[in-house]
């Protein structure tokens, strides 16, 4: 085999490298879905932009502003999630810096609330578009979890009031599709049973709206998750490591 | 700079939270934790699973009796750890061809940390594919379902034509190899179990005979998912608790590729010229400069 004849090549839709004419290894022009990077840098944003990577076409104005405001939405879950929380206590445990980003990423890809989670929420809001919500509430039952369904369910117990808040605000100030639209109204329907959409949820039925795909999803929603954790994760390695002592003896409970 | 918000004054006493009670699950673990694996107490010892780590297993034990016994809550034999640990050797080849090798291949040619690499690897592994870990749980859950169905009454050649058909054969995960059809592991393994004492149970035999059969109508056997898959149901586990055991089963050969590369230039993993790269996505088109709807 010569080395012009590799044994398979990489397929990719999404890039192309043109090479700088004295060195076929290195880069001289690059094209995103047929665009011009640089040209692309100085007309359009960067969600225009991250849009294209997944969709391979720019998305429509108000497609870019429903992202936007998601992501906005959600770019902090909070110093209390569990995946910030995982990598605040890498910070403050003096964790190299350059692996707070993945551990909190690894984190917040779980199916519990994660974005495994956002995958099975997509699936299930495509299978059940059609689906009267009313009736679809009155034949389906909460699990012991709490789940209605991937995405909706109550959190610590009750509805998520900042989730809730969110959706209302996307919804007054964003064009939004059937997708959303039939979400809200089963949501609607769930705050009957003190029940209703949760983070997950919710960017299921807008990515599904935007026409991402199921696995895009879930490495869509941890990178819209991410910069708050990330942020959060690094403001404690400037934090001494007593500042929250490991817990103590008697409210560790041990029975083996 | 606006004033700093101090939350820590500010919070509300907790019974003048208006509360559906439902919260009390979580109200019970504010501030504690309650564990049945372990404790490390300061100082003196540490418990494992109601073993003491210094008085009942340290300098006792093997480390795969250890690493079952906090994946499971079982302490298995001398002659099982030394099995899986055989079997741990056969899952993590030092070749960065491989997947999960070629990210620690990679990320020596980067020069991350080990612990980066060897964890990335690990997670690349994490594959419905190939890995030895979730590979173990889907190859458990098919043979013991198939297993069930048999016992009833199915024969081996309906649960054959049964299973999904991919390139004209039978797709049943456990049977066949990405790669090479001929598992250079599954004799040795064989092999390994006699010598270390262990008979063939129920669903080693009946991985067997579905061998058989795919050998004598497809010219495909068993592999190494499959043998591990059905040795394990035999030993009592389930695919949870194999795919939890083996979670880092590949680790050691990702290691070695990293540190294979560590050292190498950089790019020195099979650089690529541009058009090494097979573009297919649209042609080179002008950016639109109206807004668009």
């Amino acid at each position: 085999m010569t080395k012009d004849n590799l044994s398979g090549k990489v397929t990719t839709q999404i890039c192309l490298e043109i090479p700088d004419k004295t060195n076929p290894f290195i880069c001289a022009e690059q094209f995103l879905a047929g665009y011009n990077t640089l040209s692309l840098a100085t007309s359009s944003t960067f969600v225009d932009v991250l849009l294209l990577l997944f969709n391979l076409e720019l998305p429509s104005e108000a497609d870019r502003h429903l992202l936007e405001t998601l992501m906005i939405g959600l770019i902090n879950p909070g110093p209390r999630h569990p995946a910030t929380k995982a990598a605040m206590a890498s910070g403050l445990s003096k964790t190299n810096a350059e692996h707070i980003l993945p551990i909190a990423a690894s984190t917040i890809g779980g199916e519990r609330g994660g974005a495994k989670e956002v995958f099975y929420a997509h699936h299930f809001i495509k299978n059940h578009l059609d689906e009267d919500v009313q009736n679809l509430v009155c034949t389906r039952l909460h699990d012991s979890a709490e789940r209605f369904a991937p995405g909706f369910g109550t959190h610590y117990g009750n509805r998520d009031s900042y989730i809730e808040s969110l959706s209302l605000t996307i919804q007054k100030h964003c064009k939004t599709g059937k997708h959303f639209d039939w979400v809200m109204a089963l949501t609607s329907c769930l705050h009957e049973q003190n029940s209703g959409l949760l983070d997950v949820g919710l960017a299921a039925a807008i990515f599904c709206d935007l026409g991402i795909k199921d696995r895009e999803s879930i490495g869509l929603y941890q990178f819209i998750r991410l910069p708050g954790m990330l942020a959060h994760g690094l403001e404690q390695t400037r934090r001494p490591v007593s500042d929250v002592p490991l817990l103590e003896d008697e409210n560790y409970v041990y029975t083996p | 700079m606006s004033t700093l918000h101090n939350t820590e004054s500010q919070t509300p006493p907790r019974d003048e939270f208006e509360s559906s009670a439902k919260d009390e699950q979580w109200q019970h673990y504010r501030g504690r934790i309650e564990s049945k694996t372990g404790k490390w107490i300061g100082g003196d010892d540490v418990n494992i699973r109601g073993y003491s780590l210094f008085n009942d297993l340290f300098a006792k034990t093997s480390y795969m009796q250890i690493l079952v016994l906090n994946a499971t809550g079982r302490l298995i034999s001398k002659e099982l750890a030394c099995w899986l640990e055989n079997n741990f050797m056969c899952m993590s080849y030092p070749d960065s061809r491989i997947w999960c090798n070629q990210v620690g291949a990679l990320h020596g040619s980067m020069r991350t940390t080990p612990t980066a690499a060897t964890a990335s690897g690990s997670l690349a592994a994490d594959s419905r594919i190939y890995g030895g870990s979730q590979t173990s749980q889907s190859a458990m859950r098919y043979l013991a379902h198939a297993f069930q169905r048999y016992q009833s009454g199915t024969s081996i050649e309906t649960l054959i034509n049964d299973a999904p058909v991919r390139n004209g054969r039978p797709a049943i995960i456990g049977f066949a190899r990405p790669v090479f059809r001929n598992d250079e592991r599954i004799q040795p393994h064989r092999e390994m179990s006699e010598t270390l004492g262990f008979e063939e149970g129920e669903y080693m035999q009946f991985a067997n005979a579905l061998s058989h059969y795919l050998e004598t109508h497809y010219s495909m056997g068993i592999n190494i998912g499959g043998y591990t898959a059905a040795f394990m149901l035999d030993q009592g586990f389930s695919p949870k608790e194999v795919y939890t055991i083996k979670n880092m089963c590949v680790a050691s050969g990702v290691t070695a590729c990293y540190t294979d590369f560590f050292e190498k230039a950089e790019h020195s993993h099979l650089p690529q010229y541009c058009t090494d790269v097979r573009y297919t996505g649209p042609s080179p088109r002008p950016v639109p400069t109206k807004n668009r709807s």
